[in-house]
């Protein structure tokens, strides 16, 4: 028998995964977040560092791809030891309580799967896909998952609570004892969604009633807590009517590409706010802007 | 003429095609397509993952690049070329796709050869193309083409590799730019790469021309800026690479991982700045300088540690040794890292590359005050708290190493490190004590030395009787690698109280020996409880 070591160390860290489709938006996402918050002094997020060198390119690609208003390449596919895994640490002022003006850290590592993981968990099948069990077996190491998903792929709901009954299953079985799930809607920064994003779980379930109930009766059942959020890699651009900042290459009922209108103006938003509470499992209203 | 067979293979896709044979990509397969020989060697493979190949992000313009580049292995060679295009997916996200041409041998000349009649053939040269199903194999061959002579007109070149060229360079045809790289390589393997916008590794070609001007001066950018250490030649960094983020980042410690990471503390090629480069590369550095204390950073500091172990008195430090004998106890961090360390034990303690390397952690432990209390507290929290037993006896004897001679090891401490000496022969141990106390220093020194070079190589198995060569603390600063003591030469019977932890003759040494035997004998099948009762033990307080 090996013996029992769990008990060692207090798993106060956020050990973090990302999911979502191809295309959802997962690698513009974290460059976006590595890039690092604006310099408006209400901004809670005082600065975000990337730690180690794939953390580094992720800066880069933020510099001389998005801000460049070009598209990233799509993410390679190799076995889930080989893919970056983004070191960031990212400092925040205040907290969920008003009260509270100290100044927390949040380090975490981040593995970027290639959506081909999630779109194989939709087909249920591992035939083509020879990572996801690979893939599948590492996201039990995480006591946090993120859900990216592109709030305009709305017509792949029935589709997506399927893929997740998979991954959930799963999930539950990890050795945690508590279990978060945080599921965002990216690309916000579109009208359809902009007018809602102050009532996340609201959109969230309008716009993808079948895995928000999947989601719900995860929850409910005790496997996990589940929280929603909103946000944007480009933001919007302020003005009397404030209009996204991006400029559109694709859309279909799977969803959008497109890219930064005007990086000159880029303004992320919501970035950061799932991520503070995957990490202390308390939701910080005023992150939910910035 | 001698034929050479020319094989092929490229990314593997999910696809669709238009009525005008335009395709899109629907997805990574993760598997090779269009493969005409499917048994691709393993040193194309790892070279294809070590990203010898690769195009960075934008590292593409319109036309396709092409990258060509010896692979000698230890008993064969090949030769491959890949031709790297642009292409999209559905979504209209931009992505390279790479269709490999290989053959084996130091055949690169043949290769453009294909690669030419190709064009003559179609009107168009060869790129990525799903659609394009491989050909009858008659199809690939083509007659071995001996490397050109050398050029005359280079002259005016730098030696300095790797030779930049720019877009409009007149060396511009594969064939050229081959021979170029032939005269330059000076006998080592050819390498270069061809109208590519960016790559992963630049430093590592013969000769690059650059896509465009922009390119040009990227590349001579990273170029200067190159790594101050790389990867020894023919070392599979990224296998190393990935086995060290596979320990950081799963807590379920894989047996193929701490193989790799194992293997590659026995290269004597690599050093310690390379070690640290690696290590910084996954944020050892910062986590050290911003305190970073995510398990993921406890696991590579600990696995830092073991590979420099120098690196000791900064490790303790970060990871806030004091704690342990303060109220607070063991923190997280140190938690994590003894979690870690338990799960990586059973791996590494038969291995002589890292015994050499536990050794070295022990010796710079004595460097640090309290060294054997922090021991004993870390073994008492494992053992009480009944986390990992095995674990907490390591600790326990090695509290036992540095400890001051004249003081001799604490009764309470001994029964801990060596339990089955308690069991039905307390009585044999009061005796011993009390006896020894009449004895001098350097005798019970010398008595040290054996029961721990002995209880140590049952502990750590095979290798871990070099663990305790060399040791004593007058020996530290001087020569850590003398043997001063023989190793046990037979499982001892651990039932009698005689005299097992001696050498053969039964002699102990406290100093140096002039004829050292060799210390390579393994004890077969250790079991820590199996630890026998010592002829004698060392003054007690």
């Amino acid at each position: 028998m090996p013996p029992e070591t769990e008990g060692l160390s207090v798993n106060s860290s956020l050990i973090l995964r990302i999911l979502g489709d191809r295309s959802a938006g997962k690698t513009t996402y974290l460059a976006a977040l590595a890039r690092g918050g604006n310099n408006n002094s209400d901004n809670p997020i005082q600065l975000v560092e990337a730690f180690n060198d794939d953390g580094k390119k992720l800066v880069d690609y933020a510099q001389n791809v998005l801000e460049q208003g070009l598209m990233l390449q799509t993410t390679k596919l190799v076995d889930q030891s080989s893919l970056p895994d983004y070191g960031l640490q990212i400092t925040v002022k205040g907290g969920s309580d008003w009260r509270n003006q100290t100044i927390s850290k949040i380090p975490f590592n981040c593995k970027d799967y290639p959506g081909e993981f999630f779109s194989d968990l939709l087909r249920q099948s591992s035939n083509e896909m020879k990572f996801l069990n690979d893939y599948l077996e590492d996201c039990l190491e995480a006591n946090g998952i993120l859900f990216l998903i592109d709030g305009l792929a709305h017509q792949k709901d029935a589709n997506y609570a399927q893929g997740l009954n998979l991954f959930l299953d799963a999930w539950s079985r990890s050795k945690y004892k508590e279990r978060r799930f945080a599921l965002a809607l990216t690309k916000c920064e579109q009208p359809e969604l902009a007018n809602n994003r102050e009532q996340p779980k609201t959109l969230a379930t309008q716009r993808f009633p079948n895995v928000c109930k999947r989601l719900e009766t995860w929850s409910k059942s005790g496997y996990g807590s589940v929280e929603y959020f909103t946000c944007s890699a480009f933001g919007m651009l302020d003005g009397y009517h404030p209009v996204a900042n991006a400029k559109k290459i694709k859309r279909d009922r799977e969803g959008l590409t497109s890219v930064i209108k005007e990086p000159k103006y880029w303004q992320p938003f919501g970035l950061v706010a799932p991520i503070y509470w995957l990490h202390t499992g308390k939701r910080y209203a005023a992150l939910d802007k910035y | 003429m001698t034929k050479i067979q020319i094989q092929e293979f490229s990314t593997g896709i999910r696809y669709q095609t238009d009525p005008n044979g335009n395709w899109v990509s629907l997805g990574f397969t993760g598997q090779y397509i269009n493969v005409t020989e499917p048994n691709i060697p393993q040193e194309i493979i790892r070279a294809i993952a070590n990203k010898d190949f690769a195009v960075a992000e934008r590292g593409l313009g319109h036309d396709p690049a092409t990258i060509g580049r010896e692979i000698r292995g230890t008993d064969s060679s090949w030769s491959v070329i890949a031709l790297v295009s642009q292409g999209q997916d559905e979504k209209g996200r931009p992505g390279s796709f790479y269709r490999f041409l290989w053959c084996e041998g130091l055949n690169l000349a043949s290769i453009i050869e294909w690669i030419s009649n190709y064009q003559q053939n179609h009107n168009r040269q060869p790129v990525f193309n799903p659609n394009e199903q491989p050909k009858p194999m008659a199809d690939y061959q083509v007659s071995h083409r001996e490397d050109p002579p050398n050029l005359s007109d280079v002259a005016t070149l730098p030696d300095s590799l790797p030779i930049l060229l720019k877009p409009e360079d007149q060396h511009h045809d594969l064939s050229r730019i081959h021979t170029l790289a032939v005269t330059k390589a000076n006998g080592q393997p050819i390498s270069w790469a061809v109208n590519a916008e960016a790559l992963e590794k630049p430093w590592n070609f013969t000769v690059i021309k650059a896509a465009s001007d922009r390119a040009y001066q990227i590349f001579q950018k990273s170029i200067a800026n190159k790594p101050k250490e790389v990867a020894p030649a023919a070392f599979d960094e990224q296998a190393l690479k990935s086995a060290i983020k596979s320990l950081i980042g799963s807590s379920i410690v894989k047996l193929e991982a701490i193989s790799t990471f194992m293997e590659a503390l026995g290269t004597t090629q690599i050093s310690d700045t390379y070690w640290n480069s690696l290590f910084d590369g996954q944020g050892a550095q910062n986590a050290l300088d911003q305190n970073i204390y995510s398990p993921q950073m406890v696991r590579l500091l600990t696995l830092k540690l073991i590979a420099i172990p120098d690196f000791l008195q900064e490790y303790l430090k970060w990871i806030g040794i004091e704690d342990v004998l303060s109220r607070k106890g063991v923190n997280d961090r140190i938690g994590a890292s003894l979690e870690f360390q338990s799960k990586i034990k059973n791996e590494i303690e038969n291995s002589s590359v890292t015994i050499k390397r536990l050794r070295r952690i022990l010796i710079n432990a004595s460097r640090i005050d309290d060294d054997s209390r922090i021991f004993e507290s870390i073994g008492d929290r494992l053992k009480f708290n009944n986390l990992d037993l095995n674990l907490a006896n390591i600790y326990y004897k090695a509290a036992t190493y540095n400890i001051n001679m004249q003081e001799g090891i604490p009764k309470k401490l001994w029964v801990k490190a060596f339990p089955s000496s308690l069991n039905d022969r307390e009585i044999a141990f009061d005796k011993t004590v009390n006896k020894q106390r009449s004895t001098e220093v350097s005798k019970s020194l010398a008595i040290i030395l054996t029961i721990s070079s002995f209880i140590f190589g049952i502990v750590f198995g095979a290798g871990g009787l070099s663990l305790f060569q060399g040791f004593s603390k007058a020996d530290n600063s001087t020569d850590n690698t003398t043997p001063i003591i023989d190793p046990p030469q037979s499982q001892p019977s651990g039932t009698n109280g005689n005299s097992s932890g001696r050498s053969p003759n039964g002699q102990q040494r406290n100093t140096p020996t002039s004829s050292p035997s060799p210390i390579q004998t393994p004890i077969a099948n250790p079991s820590p409880t199996s630890s026998p009762q010592p002829s004698s033990t060392p003054s007690g307080r």
